[in-house]
């Protein structure tokens, strides 16, 4: 009987608070509302009204920007946004982001430090995922590099100079995966062992069998896929079946 | 001519229209007018003609509407057509984006209609290309000014480092009201404080007998001699003498001084190994370091508090109570004042943290009162017990151990037995927790577990815990 009390009681403080995800919640539909409403519209007003809600800079970043955006993309979608009103909201919490995002810090150490490069091809414009990302990987102590609007050139520049781990395309349509898989491919026909190469983005929810379309190492829906796929040794398997077929 | 046979248009009254002039006035109406059937099909195509930026469209004829849609329009119009095909009206505007090529798309605005009984829809498109192109330029702004962030992020890493790892100990301060507007670590070092704390703050107050205007215009006249200008100053923490080289610029219109610290016989400051050490730690150390006054209100914490708080800055929580991130509040913190100060120190105290959206999380705590000639200081040294918890404690049992025994229950007693022996049970071991947080203090257990003492006593007395043997 001792051990069942002890159970229920553990179990009792493992429970997640739910106050705290009310409040993502709610903080991430605001965000929404205020971002995409035309007229008058304070950066600085915000982001105080922001700090007021009691969320740490990380959840907004992490998990109340993504869903205010995903809502904006639900709205459109529903007709009750105008794409206007989207683009409005999305540049909106792409400001928030850079705001919000973590400052550089020192590390004493930086030869374990592993490096990324986060590539947005040509004339993508959905620009709000990678930022995100780049935060997220410097907060996990990755030295980040993000590089926007980026030709094959650009992008094969960075690898020769730039000593990266990996380097992250991030993708959310079929018409921009063109120049991705144009960028993958000058990649891999003109530097001989480049870095790991991934792919990530809204477009793995649009184009089924993205890895005949693109010869990257890796296809991840997120940063936790693709961090999980880089620790159990899949990515290394698959780049030697590339290498030996 | 009105069916009433009058010429003239009465309020909202809609003329009899030929049919052979229907098309060129919807035409003009609208940027682009399409007629499909509720499969899809497009059946007719009229393209404004004033407008010639939609060229020819007439290819679509024939051919389904999806063929030249944007992948994430596509659900969209199929959503309108079930609704339309179910008998429904739509009444706002329905946005799509159209593609033409490969590259080619355009966005446009449509209201869409039945015909009638037949199952053919009339869409009255607004072409929103040019909003779209402003659109685009927001887009590239932003995209312009996220480019300048990297940039200056590049830029900001370069300085950063420069100042974290020179030897030399120097203070940008503004020249106008004497505030550190930057600081390098081996100067943060020297004044022994934490850089977040001396950001900001008054040069001047670092140093004995110095007002702050009369020091501002030394600074600045020794700025405007040579090179080898200095002014010899004494910390007012450690009472140690050194000379400080100004030198004054410009930075986007604000006046800065630059100022080099060097020790009295011209060497460079060093500040001693443990000191250095013991700063290391508190910044970079991963448990959570708290000073507070004797009462509980924090005056300095480090980075590794405020990531357990999940808070960014350490002036949101500076003069705040401890309590306000503890889970039981005063409580807890009542407890170990009390403790620390009979006693000198608390080795180990468990208990919960919680940042302000009410999060939880398991800590351990210990706290020594440290003496310091004007009054008493409280050091908290926090950690996270959370990574413990996954590898099963001896004292408590595995889960498949107590699922077994769950099992054996089950059948033996009824339901109604199991839960209350269990009840009593859990109630016994938080009176005995509490007992033992309190240090059997029945005042502030009772307060911690939301009983009245009364109440406490009884329950003491039902689980046979009154003796204080068996508690000590």
């Amino acid at each position: 009987m001792s051990d069942l009390a002890h159970r229920v009681l553990r179990e009792l403080g493992q429970k997640a608070p739910a106050e705290a995800r009310e409040q993502i919640q709610k903080t991430a539909h605001w965000l929404a509302v205020n971002c995409s409403t035309p007229g008058s519209y304070s950066h600085e007003a915000m982001l105080k009204a922001l700090m007021q809600k009691g969320v740490s800079n990380e959840l907004l970043i992490d998990v109340c920007i993504p869903e205010a955006a995903r809502t904006l993309g639900a709205d459109w979608n529903d007709s009750t946004r105008s794409f206007g009103q989207v683009s409005l909201g999305t540049v909106r919490l792409q400001g928030l982001v850079q705001e919000l995002s973590a400052e550089w810090k020192f590390t004493p150490d930086i030869h374990d430090q592993p490096s990324v490069l986060v590539a947005i091809c040509g004339d993508e414009d959905h620009i709000l995922g990678p930022l995100v990302l780049s935060d997220q990987l410097r907060r996990l102590g990755y030295s980040v590099k993000l590089l926007l609007g980026a030709t094959e050139k650009d992008v094969r520049d960075n690898i020769e100079t730039g000593f990266f781990d990996m380097v992250m395309f991030s993708c959310s349509s079929v018409v921009s995966l063109d120049n991705v898989a144009k960028v993958v491919n000058s990649v891999r026909r003109e530097i001989s062992d480049p870095p790991i190469l991934l792919l990530g983005g809204a477009v793995l929810g649009h184009a089924p069998e993205l890895e005949k379309l693109v010869a990257v190492d890796v296809i991840a829906s997120g940063l936790t896929d693709a961090l999980e796929q880089l620790d159990n040794g899949q990515v290394v398997k698959a780049r030697k079946a590339k290498v030996s077929g | 001519m009105k069916n009433s046979g009058t010429k003239l248009w009465d309020f909202g009254s809609i003329p009899m229209i030929e049919p052979e002039y229907l098309g060129s006035i919807l035409a003009a109406a609208s940027d682009i007018a399409l007629v499909v059937t509720l499969k899809g099909k497009v059946l007719s195509v009229l393209v404004n003609d004033s407008d010639r930026s939609l060229g020819n469209l007439s290819h679509w004829e024939q051919r389904r509407i999806h063929d030249f849609l944007t992948t994430e329009s596509i659900p969209k119009l199929e959503a309108v057509f079930s609704q339309l095909a179910s008998g429904q009206n739509v009444l706002h505007p329905v946005e799509l984006n159209h593609r033409d090529n490969a590259i080619w798309q355009f966005p446009v605005s449509y209201s869409i209609h039945r015909l009638g009984d037949s199952d053919t829809l009339l869409m009255l498109g607004r072409d929103l290309s040019s909003t779209a192109e402003t659109q685009q330029q927001l887009v590239k702004a932003q995209l312009a000014i996220e480019r300048g962030y990297e940039e200056r992020r590049e830029f900001d890493a370069r300085y950063r480092i420069l100042l974290a790892t020179m030897q030399e100990p120097v203070v940008f301060i503004s020249a106008n009201d004497g505030r550190i507007k930057d600081i390098s670590a081996a100067a943060v070092n020297l004044f022994s404080q934490n850089a977040n704390d001396l950001e900001g703050s008054v040069f001047s107050q670092l140093f004995k007998n110095r007002r702050r205007g009369e020091f501002q215009d030394a600074l600045l006249a020794i700025s405007a001699k040579d090179q080898n200008s200095e002014m010899t100053v004494e910390d007012v923490k450690m009472g140690r003498r050194f000379k400080i080289k100004a030198s004054l610029f410009r930075a986007a219109g604000e006046r800065l001084l630059i100022c080099r610290l060097i020790s009295e016989n011209g060497m460079s400051l060093k500040d001693d190994i443990t000191t250095q050490n013991l700063l290391s730690l508190y910044n970079l150390g991963t448990d959570g370091i708290v000073f507070t006054s004797a009462n509980g209100f924090i005056e300095s914490a480090n980075e590794g508090f405020l990531d357990l708080i999940n808070t960014a800055n350490l002036g949101d929580i500076k003069g705040r109570s401890l309590s306000e991130f503890l889970a039981r509040g005063q409580i807890d913190l009542a407890v170990m004042l009390e403790n620390v100060t009979r006693s000198g120190q608390v080795r180990v105290y468990a208990t919960k943290l919680q940042n302000a959206i009410g999060s939880k999380l398991g800590v351990e705590v210990s706290v020594v009162r440290l003496p310091t000639d004007a009054r008493e200081t409280m050091a908290f040294v926090i950690r996270d017990t959370n990574r413990f918890e996954e590898s099963p404690a001896p004292a408590i049992p595995s889960e498949d151990f107590s699922q077994s025994n769950v099992a054996e229950l089950v059948g033996s007693s009824t339901l109604r037995e199991i839960v209350g022996e269990t009840t009593d049970m859990i109630e016994k071991i938080c009176i005995e927790t509490a007992i033992e947080l309190t240090q059997n203090n029945r005042a502030a257990a009772a307060e911690m577990l939301g009983l009245s003492r009364q109440s406490l006593y009884v329950k003491l007395r039902k689980f046979d815990l009154l003796s204080k043997d068996r508690l000590s």
